[in-house]
């Protein structure tokens, strides 16, 4: 392998990559965009769900459930009703839960057990399920500080979150968007920088020339890497700047294990661009092979064991998978190098497999 | 006699397709040599094979002393090609095109100045040098190419179809400078399907079907056939022709 040809083509890629302003400022938005979309938009926290409560025979006792419920912030009382379908009024109010009070109500408040009807918008299971499960702890803490008197409890549990005990969003998409967006930045960039010098043709003088596929190969994906890199930190940085991700473990190692995943990329990139021939399709194969299976399949977005068992079989030849359960180990849990043994190796592997699957296809193609 | 390019039974077959058919090249140092024929006679995939970009299925060829099949290497290092595509990068600028290719003949670095300078007043560019390729009309974007095809001084020169869409004075231009390539020693290979353009050839080859229907002078040609311009005896030839 001669550097020099090495050097020429990444420094000409370089240049493309610089003068291309449109792909450049997506290169550097995308992070920063998906960042705060993910770390103000995937709140588990609700703020000012709209309920309604039917009260069909008021008393000072559900007077105050309503200013109570008035002043959490989790709820917004939109009215109280005398009664009603539960369905038509969540229509009507456009709510997300109505509470139904029993006629006893005051009464049963000085005498529990209480009962209470409760429904939720099921047409938006995120939301519904975080409202059931919130809604007892705030019932039973109202009626204690209504009726001053302590309620018996049958069972307590002490649960508490490790690693991530305030349940922080950010430490679960900061290591899922490291895994998409870079599986992004490699395989859709390099994918389509090569086959935009098939169509025009300069590919074919590249290969004319002396230079032998390594080196073409090499020159080609050597900038991207640089990107993704880049990429990376950035993202970590952000991390930890605006939202507090701190990098509990092996720093080094993460970074050996970063720069493998990157590898196994740039592999997918040069395999896809070896089997099309057009930008276009280029762009929607790494959309389809990368982005889609990191985001739904690696355990990203929906945790592998709510997959069905065909996906789960499925989701350990996504490089994403193996890769996140390095970075949420390393950046959460401060998870040894030594323990990390399997995922690593398997990333590397693949990384290895692919770029030199799609070597060997690249030098034969003609 | 030694030639630039010489082939016997030369043949690309795909599958049940013979794209080139036992063709025997024998192509003069110094010669422009004209390839002519109608879309899907074969030219292409000749040249390819002669550049050593594609295996031949069948025959052997040699070029600048080099076999075709095995010694690409060696071939590609004396070659200079230019296709109907330019293949430039439009976002580079003029001297950044050159600059690459010089680094991919590994000109040394002491002489790449010299060599760009040398590409670039031959083929009368050197106003153009910091201009940005893709915002040249066609005319001088083959001359930049024409110019990065010969920076490394190649031994011979193929141009397939060069003068793809270019007006007929740009055409016109581009001749001069093949000639005046052809002058310096440079074997030039040319395909066209222009046949005003074949007119400037030493000598040409009518590809018909993937074989060599006829071969000769320009003059030769049209006596042998009873024709007052190559475009007649193209059509006469053609006619006979089973593809397209």
């Amino acid at each position: 392998m001669n550097m020099r040809f090495v050097l020429a083509i990444a420094a000409k890629e370089f240049r493309h990559i610089l003068r291309d302003g449109q792909t450049l400022s997506i290169i550097l938005t995308l992070p920063v965009v998906m960042m705060f979309l993910f770390g103000y938009a995937l709140k588990s926290e609700i703020d000012d769900a709209r309920v309604v409560l039917i009260d069909p025979n008021p008393s000072p006792a559900s007077r105050m459930l309503a200013d109570a419920l008035e002043a959490s912030q989790q709820y917004a009382l939109v009215c109280i009703v005398p009664g009603g379908d539960p369905s038509a009024l969540m229509v009507t109010y456009r709510a997300r839960a109505v509470l139904q009070l029993s006629p006893d109500f005051g009464k049963s408040i000085e005498e529990p057990p209480v009962h209470i009807g409760a429904w939720f918008d099921g047409s938006d299971p995120a939301t519904a399920t975080v409202l059931r499960n919130a809604l007892p702890g705030f019932l039973r803490n109202y009626i204690s500080a209504s009726t001053k008197t302590k309620l018996p409890e049958l069972v307590r549990i002490d649960a508490r979150f490790l690693f991530n005990p305030e349940q922080k969003s950010a430490l679960f998409f900061v290591p899922g968007l490291m895994a998409s967006i870079l599986a992004m930045i490699c395989a859709l960039l390099t994918s389509v920088t090569i086959t935009k010098e098939k169509e025009s043709g300069t590919l074919a003088n590249l290969r004319i020339s002396r230079l032998h596929s390594p080196e073409i190969i090499t020159g080609k994906l050597l900038p991207y890497f640089v990107i993704a890199s880049i990429t990376g930190i950035f993202i970590l940085t952000i991390g930890n700047l605006v939202f507090g991700v701190y990098i509990h473990g092996n720093i080094p190692f993460l970074a050996l294990a970063t720069m493998a995943y990157i590898i196994t990329n740039l592999g997918i990139g040069l395999l896809i661009s070896t089997v099309v021939e057009k930008q276009q399709h280029a762009m929607l194969g790494s959309l389809g092979l990368t982005m889609m299976p990191t985001i739904l399949l690696s355990g990203f977005v929906f945790p592998l064991a709510s997959l069905p068992y065909a996906l789960q079989v499925l989701s350990n030849i996504i490089p994403a998978t193996w890769y996140l359960l390095i970075v949420r180990g390393i950046i959460l849990k401060a998870t040894t190098p030594a323990s990390l043994t399997t995922p690593i190796l398997v990333l590397t592997g693949m990384g290895i497999l692919l770029l030199a699957l799609a070597s060997v296809r690249f030098a034969k193609e003609k | 006699m030694t030639y630039s390019i010489q082939t016997k039974g030369l043949s690309k077959i795909f599958g049940h397709f013979t794209a080139v058919d036992a063709i025997d090249v024998e192509v003069h140092k110094g010669e422009i040599y004209g390839f002519l024929g109608a879309n899907g006679a074969g030219k292409t995939t000749a040249i390819r094979m002669l550049c050593g970009l594609l295996q031949p299925s069948k025959g052997t060829g040699m070029v600048a002393g080099f076999d075709i099949a095995r010694e690409t290497a060696k071939i590609r290092t004396r070659i200079g090609y230019m296709s109907q595509k330019f293949a430039l990068y439009p976002d580079l600028t003029v001297l950044e095109n050159l600059q690459f290719v010089a680094e991919l003949y590994l000109i040394a670095r002491a002489q790449v100045k010299d060599r760009i300078a040398d590409a670039a007043e031959r083929t009368g560019i050197q106003k153009l040098l910091l201009r940005r390729t893709g915002e040249l009309p066609w005319g001088w974007q083959q001359r930049l190419s024409m110019a990065c095809a010969t920076v490394h001084h190649p031994e011979i020169l193929f141009l397939d179809e060069p003068t793809g869409s270019v007006d007929p004075l740009s055409r016109r231009v581009f001749w001069d400078l093949i000639r005046a390539e052809a002058e310096r020693g440079t074997t030039i290979f040319v395909t066209t399907h222009y046949m005003d353009e074949a007119e400037y050839c030493h000598r040409a080859c009518f590809l018909v079907d993937g074989k060599i229907a006829d071969l000769g002078t320009p003059a030769e040609l049209k006596a042998r056939h009873g024709a007052t311009s190559l475009q007649d005896v193209f059509l006469q030839i053609a006619q006979k022709a089973r593809r397209s």
